[in-house]
């Protein structure tokens, strides 16, 4: 994460992830997906094997779950 | 003071940036922040990665969501917010997969506005006044 005087912004991979266009995101819809620099390292509905996958790459992997497009979320 | 500046994702979902923690054990996630959610949720596999204590009979709370009822455990578990660090008692659903979702627990410790447009930003202020409210 960025951090300048106190202030805290994104860091590049959630910016990245932040900005990733609908399409791409739906391409994950009902999934978990593991990032890292501005990649996506592995996705899947299973949580375990998606970042047992990302961390044979990466030490420290990002975890995100994508919302099934077709669901409307009331949490 | 701690300010954060976030971000909606493109489905329009605002999301924040934490690493949370229990003892060693840490994940990066990108979770939503909910208004609606009276305490920060964490689903079944994110608790089993960070190794959280497995729930005794007596400690089971339910949950009532739009969705029905689940059942939660809760866990003290450490949030990063950049340097900003802070402990929540919060609700484990040991059963079921969901969201990771940052609820109003955390909105006692930040006053946060939202503005989802034309900006797009959500931002979390530690300096209760900042907003002039």
């Amino acid at each position: 994460m960025k951090q300048k005087k106190g202030i805290i912004s994104g860091s590049a991979d959630y910016k990245w992830f932040c900005r990733l266009p609908k399409r791409k995101l739906s391409k994950y819809s009902g999934e978990w997906i593991a990032l890292k620099n501005k990649k996506i390292l592995s996705n899947g509905h299973d949580f375990k094997k998606v970042i047992e996958e990302a961390r044979k790459m990466v030490k420290e992997p990002i975890l995100v779950r994508i919302p099934n497009n077709k669901e409307i979320l009331i949490l | 003071m701690t300010r954060a500046v976030f971000e909606y994702d493109k489905d329009n979902r605002p999301r924040a940036e934490i690493i949370i923690q229990n003892g060693k054990h840490k994940l990066h996630l990108f979770p939503v922040i909910d208004s609606g959610a009276d305490i920060t949720m964490i689903p079944k596999d994110v608790g089993e990665d960070l190794r959280l204590e497995p729930p005794r009979k007596k400690e089971i709370e339910e949950i009532i969501g739009v969705g029905g009822v689940v059942k939660c455990v809760r866990r003290n578990i450490k949030i990063e917010i950049g340097d900003y660090h802070f402990f929540l008692n919060s609700g484990w659903l040991f059963e079921d997969e969901g969201f990771a979702l940052l609820g109003r627990d955390v909105f006692e410790r930040f006053d946060i506005l939202f503005k989802q447009s034309p900006h797009k930003k959500i931002i979390l202020d530690s300096d209760k006044k900042a907003f002039g409210f």
